[in-house]
């Protein structure tokens, strides 16, 4: 049986890099240490793990509904979404989708979301994070009459116009006709 | 001591994007997605194109001038500063590639003085250079 010090002897021997003796020596003592029966074993391991890592709750997060790129992780508290004080609608003007049949970030049925939008940020209390929110407007169907929601953090005159939330965003579109609005969440403002 | 100093080099490259207020990316959300899009495809008929179109501009006379002019950038709320950075993130970012190979990036002064001359017939000097752009894309390729 050798001893590991044996090979430190060839240390003396190695090129002066810093970074060649580096890897000689930690290529060295895995050559020293492992067996061919140690690889397998951790293969092994890896190939289990591998296959284990979708049950993680860390997986869930990628599976929020398209659209929803920038959505808080799903541990933090999501808020009563039929809420006007919910957080997400702090600048929204209108009726909001989610009493309507739809979501906080998808239209009622019969309805089509207008492609454009004005679009804020609003604070999420539960994560202290600013989120950037795209209020795009449902259109094609009556107004919705349930839930009038009529918070302005951030709102501008119309001569803002990307900063209004008094504009028909439904304008241009196949049915003009305003519905409610969604509040999608598109990323988080870096502060 | 060249360790530590390349360690401080390379905090020095790193820090000041971290000093930035907000990067480009989300300005760019912030001020122009609501109506361009996120993909730069744009909304409606009335609302222009930037995807593969917009560094079009900067292979025309005029063009370059005119990309800071246009009400959406000359009137915006950000900074000369933000306003810079967005316009140089954006032709990079919607391309078309073959038309930023050359690219200068604009400077904080050159946007300055551009946006302080707004265009009174941005229709018409719209229409002029897309014409220019028409032939100079068919003289590049006859056919």
């Amino acid at each position: 049986m050798t001893s590991p010090d044996h090979f430190s002897e060839a240390d003396s021997a190695l090129p002066k890099s810093r970074l060649d003796r580096f890897f000689s020596r930690h290529t060295r003592r895995l050559a020293r240490y492992t067996s061919r029966r140690s690889f397998l074993n951790k293969l092994g391991l890896l190939a289990i793990g591998a296959g284990a890592l979708p049950l993680l709750p860390i997986a869930r997060t990628y599976s929020a509904p398209p659209g929803a790129s920038g959505e808080p992780d799903s541990s933090t508290p999501q808020g009563d979404i039929y809420d006007c004080n919910y957080w997400r609608y702090c600048s929204i003007d209108g009726f909001i989708a989610s009493c309507c049949g739809g979501t906080a970030h998808s239209c009622p049925p019969g309805t089509e979301m207008s492609p454009v939008s004005w679009i804020g940020t609003c604070l999420n209390p539960a994560d202290n994070k600013h989120y950037i929110v795209s209020y795009n407007d449902c259109c094609g169907k009556t107004t919705c009459q349930r839930c009038f929601c009529h918070r302005n953090e951030g709102d501008k005159p119309v001569y803002y116009p990307s900063k209004s939330n008094d504009i028909d965003w439904c304008m241009g579109q196949a049915g003009i006709v305003y519905n409610s609005t969604v509040s999608v969440v598109i990323g988080v403002s870096e502060p | 001591m060249t360790f530590l100093l390349r360690c401080i080099l390379l905090l020095l490259c790193v820090l000041p994007t971290r000093l930035w207020a907000k990067d480009p990316a989300t300005l760019f959300m912030l001020e122009c997605q609501g109506c361009h899009l996120a993909d730069g495809s744009g909304g409606m008929s009335s609302i222009p194109t930037l995807q593969n179109h917009v560094a079009k501009f900067l292979g025309v006379p005029g063009g370059r001038e005119y990309l800071v002019q246009v009400p959406g950038v000359a009137f915006s709320s950000l900074s000369d500063q933000d306003t810079t950075a967005v316009l140089n993130w954006m032709l990079t970012k919607f391309g078309p590639m073959e038309s930023i190979r050359q690219f200068v990036p604009y400077t904080v002064e050159e946007v300055s003085i551009l946006r302080k001359k707004p265009l009174p017939e941005i229709t018409r000097r719209r229409a002029d250079l897309m014409l220019l752009m028409q032939q100079s894309e068919s003289i590049a390729a006859p056919g």
